[in-house]
């Protein structure tokens, strides 16, 4: 299955599917309709702090 | 097979733009990832990455440098034998990349100028040849990426001429660059790094699996051509 992550297709709030390798998921809309991928709370640094 | 030339008008491209700080170990296993992914992507040739700049911590004062584990220490709080402990899953995924970390002898420093010897080396068509080897300097060699004949060196490693280097790095040339970078990272919703975003219409957080990163390029090539919204 190819990946359906259509920038039309999400809404806010309503599309919360798990990530797999085949089709990433559309997490949530942030600014200028960016959509974002992938799992929430992968490593990453914030606020200054990695850890 | 046709020439890329006769495909113009099909052809599909992605533009992956990545804001990271050049001490942000996270940026670096996730640079790795990335590069793994792009090794697996069928349009790889087709895939232009940019670096732009972010600053994990824009409050550390100029001209300050201190151990990185004492820097946590003090920041976070605990004992510095807690921080190494805190740390060692972070490297440990690290050597996992091919990245030895060595936080014992990294230090702690404003990585404004870092990034704006970047942005020159961006002009020159250096910038991920110099963002990688900055990393490198910062979390694998124990480099002081706030000085300016370091950073000189290290650009000049890669290409960046070096006369041109230290007269950046002596004056104020690509701050408003950086500032821009930072700015439009908020803009587009960044709340940390590293902060990948695909023909602007898709953005990846975080250093995520290689897996992922293969998907997110294929989801941005077969719609390259999906209006933006």
């Amino acid at each position: 299955m190819s990946a359906s992550a259509s920038p039309e297709a999400p809404a806010p709030d309503a599309v919360t599917a798990e990530t797999t390798p085949e089709a990433p998921s559309i997490r949530r809309p942030v600014a200028q309709g960016l959509v974002v991928l992938g799992a929430e709370g992968a490593e990453a640094c914030s606020d200054g702090t990695c850890w | 097979m046709l020439g890329r030339d006769l495909l113009v008008s099909e052809e599909k491209s992605v533009r992956v733009e990545v804001w990271s700080d050049v001490v942000c170990p996270w940026c670096y296993i996730g640079k790795r990832r990335l590069e793994r992914a792009l090794e697996g992507f069928e349009h790889a040739g087709e895939v232009e990455v940019e670096w732009r700049s972010f600053q994990l911590d824009p409050t550390h004062p100029k001209g300050v440098r201190q151990p990185v584990y004492e820097a946590l220490a003090q920041k976070m709080g605990g004992s510095t034998a807690q921080i190494r402990a805190m740390t060692d899953r972070v490297k440990a995924l690290a050597a996992e990349e091919g990245l030895e970390y060595d936080f014992e002898h990294s230090i702690s420093v404003n990585t404004f100028d870092a990034h704006r010897l970047t942005h020159l080396a961006k002009a020159h068509g250096l910038g991920g040849e110099t963002h990688e080897r900055l990393m490198r300097a910062q979390l694998i060699e124990g480099e002081t990426l706030d000085d300016v004949d370091t950073l000189v060196r290290l650009g000049a490693e890669v290409g960046v001429p070096a006369d041109e280097a230290r007269r950046v790095l002596e004056g104020d040339d690509y701050t408003r660059e950086v500032e821009e970078d930072i700015r439009e990272a908020q803009m587009l919703g960044a709340t940390g790094v590293p902060f990948f975003v695909l023909n602007r219409m898709y953005g990846v957080s975080g250093a995520q699996p290689v897996e992922l990163f293969l998907s997110a390029l294929r989801t941005a090539y077969e719609n390259e051509d999906a209006p933006a919204r």
